[in-house]
């Protein structure tokens, strides 16, 4: 019969041609994804099919175009967010311990950081008139391209023998200052332990720095140091030597009480011996 | 021509002194009278701002009478080279405090030479031509190649031997030491130690006083290879085409600086709080309203720093499930603003049209990886004018594409805004479009306003929506008073409501100067990737702002600027193109010769044709003279 003759041809063939697919690195994984996208929507993996067997033609992605509606580029207000808009004071006038505010109240001031109202000081005022009829307004450039001035380098050095240190950098903007200095000593694969209460613009650091991040309990040193050992025997087992950072701050943001300085100095990083 | 000058703030502080009775006198008499509508005692009034600087306008006679203390009739020889500009000066005032007031002056922005040095920009409908890129000559690249590659071999020898035998500081950071592995790989910072450093005087020089038409730079000399500088104490005034001072609004003196003074004395110096605690303050408000009118849409926010307007912008607009298609040149801000989103990143080629077409339909068509959803929304993102190519985005083009694919239009108008368009308002103003067709615009006030920060305009409910959920508005401080009035007061003189014309004149200039230059470089035989607006004290860019190889100087022009600071440069640039054979243009991109007597460029292919001429471009090599002579004429037409 050359009809049951070509019937096992083909099956055997077709069985053959399984074996050999199965053989493909690769292949069970492929299986898997089609099964579990069958089961999760049979209608887009048939789609899929169809998009595999014949490309899309222009037309019909124009329809696709067509159809396609993006969400609004933001979303509504919440209703809290309105509430907090409508809640946010406009001060009229210079800030100080006491301040105007737009509806003609004059209220005692306790949401600014002006810690010994500097803001008031006169001579500062003067100095800064001063340097308004030298200078001008901006530096008009990047600090690399002709925008560093001698005051800009004048206030580092003041700065830097301030604090104690050996130079110092200014940044034109606070908030963005440890979000910029973060990922230019943290890189892809270094290891950073950062207490869990560090603020926004240190998370946003780190998230740029695109190094693995551990965190430890705020303030719980006995935890870091933990965590660090962790660390330690991962990379002896791995054999890789890669920057640790310990991110935390001096005074919390969030809470108010301070990191214990001493402590995580002389625990984590016993003098080195000469 | 270094000359001793003392740095104000070093010691004493009291250095520079004795000039600064005689600089602010007549700044005082005018403080007086603003002051009367800054310290205004109505009780209720929000708007003390938007007042002093209207009495302004209503007495412009007093406002630019005292701009314009002397008439500037000064014919200035500065293409000499030297500063000698009292020789030539017609009108010799008696004084010397007002001699030297009015050099001042004249350093900050100088006096226009010829009212026909103006022109206004604007674009007169004929289709974008793409870019052309003209390449230097094989020789040159292949000998940069060469440079490169001995530089590089020889910084791994060094850096090879110093890491294992060396006790010097340098390499202290790249070795692994007690357990610590090293502070910098050795592959991040090769670039900056073995090819930056050999070079580093030409970057980020010191610079005192305004920078604005002339930069007054400090002398600096080092003994060590560039690792470090010691400073001679002398300075150097030279022209300045280094500053983003495209309109000249970086002065000491003027309305704006007097508005300035006035508004430090009344509200101190910063507003100590971020945005949502204590920081929103009458003046902000007031200054975000000005904004908004100015770009043409109905609200904006400002922020303290350009960078981190676009870094902070994007992940308030989009998140996961978003597509951002961005144009290959974008900035860094863009591309870091985009990355903190978590949106997914594609990018099109610089410009170029047909490509976004291409991406926008393949992810329309495919949705998101894996999933094949929907995207959620897109949102392309590009710059008005690019700051490394000098050219402009494509709008029309754009929003062709954004009609038919429904996506979010985001314009960084870092550079372009201030410059662009008749009234100064940017590519959309250029391009005579409606601003509502884009959804953000965005734009930095450092260049254009001579002020700090950035600001982001677009409709009310995005903008109500972004105050809310923008961390640096909600966490980061507000920008200070000062910065604040100098946007106020020099968007009111682009504007012409505060000395009315100011703005206009400056306008012009920044657009006849930026041509002037750009024919003039082209004619010469240099090539210019700067397209409209670029102010020279030169600056220049390398890695990794620009491919390895074709590192470049960059010319910023200002409106400060006047026809003789740019025959200067054209000189200097002439000059120093022969010593370093940079003439490397083959005429392709421009600066030909002028089409013969009768024939228009019209009708030029036929004149070619019958000439012979077809495809015949005889690379530009014109003579300083004749460049100087025609230019300011031909800067009018359109280039070629």
């Amino acid at each position: 019969m050359e009809l049951n003759e070509a019937q096992a041809y083909v099956q055997a063939s077709l069985h053959n041609l399984f074996e050999a697919f199965q053989r493909v690195p690769g292949s069970a994984v492929l299986i898997r994804y089609i099964q579990s996208s069958y089961q999760n929507d049979p209608i887009r993996s048939a789609i899929e099919l169809v998009l595999v067997i014949f490309f899309l033609r222009e037309d019909e992605i124009d329809e696709l175009v067509k159809d396609w509606e993006p969400e609004p580029l933001v979303a509504d207000q919440t209703s809290f967010e309105e509430n907090e808009a409508e809640k946010i004071p406009v001060v009229v006038g210079p800030t100080g311990p006491k301040v105007r505010l737009g509806n003609g109240r004059t209220v005692t001031n306790l949401a600014s950081y002006n810690f010994y109202n500097f803001n008031a000081s006169e001579s500062i005022k003067e100095k800064a008139i001063q340097t308004l009829r030298t200078y001008g307004v901006g530096p008009c450039g990047p600090p690399q391209f002709y925008g560093t001035q001698d005051v800009h380098m004048q206030t580092e050095a003041d700065i830097a023998s301030f604090l104690g240190t050996q130079s110092a950098i200014v940044y034109a903007h606070a908030f963005s200052t440890i979000t910029s200095v973060i990922p230019c000593f943290c890189k892809r694969g270094d290891v950073i332990v950062a207490d869990k209460m560090v603020n926004y613009s240190i998370r946003k650091g780190l998230e740029a720095s695109r190094s693995s991040i551990r965190w430890y309990n705020h303030n719980d040193m006995a935890d870091l140091e933990r965590i660090m050992k962790k660390v330690a025997e991962e990379q002896a087992k791995k054999k890789i030597l890669t920057r640790r950072f310990v991110v935390t701050e001096g005074l919390f943001e969030m809470l108010g009480d301070c990191s214990d300085l001493p402590k995580l100095v002389s625990s984590l990083f016993p003098p080195v011996p000469a | 021509m270094p000359r001793k000058l003392a740095i104000p703030f070093t010691g004493s502080s009291t250095t520079a002194q004795p000039e600064r009775p005689a600089e602010r006198r007549p700044s005082q008499s005018k403080g007086n009278r603003l002051s009367q509508f800054f310290s205004s005692t109505k009780p209720k009034d929000q708007t003390t701002a938007q007042q002093g600087l209207l009495a302004m306008q209503n007495n412009p006679a007093a406002a630019t009478a005292s701009s314009t203390a002397l008439p500037s009739i000064s014919v200035s020889a500065t293409t000499t080279g030297e500063l000698n500009e009292e020789s030539t000066t017609i009108f010799q005032p008696t004084d010397s405090t007002e001699t030297s007031l009015q050099r001042r002056r004249e350093a900050q922005f100088g006096p226009l030479l010829d009212s026909s040095h103006c022109y206004v920009s604007m674009h007169h409908g004929e289709p974008l031509a793409a870019p052309i890129i003209d390449e230097p000559p094989y020789y040159y690249v292949l000998t940069t190649y060469i440079s490169y590659l001995l530089l590089l071999a020889l910084g791994h020898v060094r850096d090879f031997f110093g890491k294992r035998f060396s006790k010097k500081p340098l390499y202290r950071t790249l070795r692994a030491s007690n357990g610590y592995a090293p502070l910098n790989d050795d592959f991040d910072s090769f670039y900056t130690r073995r090819l930056k450093l050999r070079i580093d005087d030409v970057f980020a020089r010191t610079s005192t006083g305004v920078p604005g038409r002339y930069i007054t730079l400090l002398d600096r000399h080092s003994d060590n290879y560039n690792e470090s500088y010691t400073y001679l104490g002398t300075t150097t005034e030279t022209l300045n085409m280094s500053s983003y001072n495209y309109l000249g609004f970086a002065q000491s003196e003027g309305p704006c600086a007097n508005a300035v003074e006035e508004c430090v004395r009344k509200y101190g110096l910063s507003f100590c709080s971020s945005r949502t605690d204590a920081g929103t303050s009458d003046l902000v408000s007031e200054v975000e309203k000005e904004v908004a009118a100015f770009v043409g849409k109905p609200d904006a926010m400002v922020f303290s720093m350009g960078f981190v307007t676009n870094a902070s912008s994007f992940p308030a607009l989009v998140s996961k499930g978003c597509l951002i298609i961005s144009d290959e040149l974008n900035h860094a801000s863009i591309r870091l603003g985009a990355r903190l989103s978590g949106a997914v990143i594609r990018s099109f080629k610089h410009n170029d049209m047909a490509d976004l077409e291409k991406k926008l339909r393949e992810a329309i068509a495919q949705g998101q990886p894996r999933t094949h959803r929907p995207w959620k929304k897109i949102l392309v993102a590009v710059e008005g004018l690019y700051s490394m190519e000098g050219t402009m985005v494509d709008l029309p083009g754009i929003l062709n594409l954004k009609d038919t694919y429904k996506f979010y239009l985001y314009v960084d108008e870092a550079h372009s805004v201030g410059a662009l368009g008749p009234q100064g308002r940017g590519v959309c103003d250029y391009f005579g479009i409606d601003p509502s067709r884009v959804d953000v615009l965005m734009g930095t006030l450092t260049k254009s306003f001579g002020a700090n920060g950035g600001y982001v305009a677009a409709d009310k409910h995005i903008i109500d929506k972004l105050r809310s959920c923008n961390a640096a508005t909600m966490l980061g401080e507000s920008p200070t008073p000062a910065v604040l009035m100098q946007i106020y007061a020099s968007l009111k003189i682009i504007t012409g409501e505060l000395v009315p014309g100011e703005g206009e004149e400056r306008l012009q200039r920044i657009a006849f100067n930026s041509r002037y230059l750009r024919l003039g470089l082209k004619r010469l035989g240099m090539i210019v990737h700067e397209m409209l607006k670029r102010n020279i004290s030169v600056v220049v860019v390398g890695y990794p702002a620009t491919p390895l190889i074709s590192s470049r100087a960059r010319f910023c022009v200002s409106a400060a600027h006047n026809k003789d600071d740019l025959d200067r440069l054209l000189a200097a640039c002439d000059e120093v193109s022969n010593i370093l054979q940079l003439k490397f243009s083959t005429g392709i991109a421009g600066g030909l010769k002028p089409l013969p007597d009768g024939v228009t460029p019209e009708n030029e292919a036929a004149w070619r044709k019958a000439n012979g001429l077809e495809g015949v471009v005889e690379p530009p090599r014109w003579p300083l003279e004749e460049v100087i002579a025609r230019g300011a004429a031909d800067a009018k037409l359109r280039l070629r």
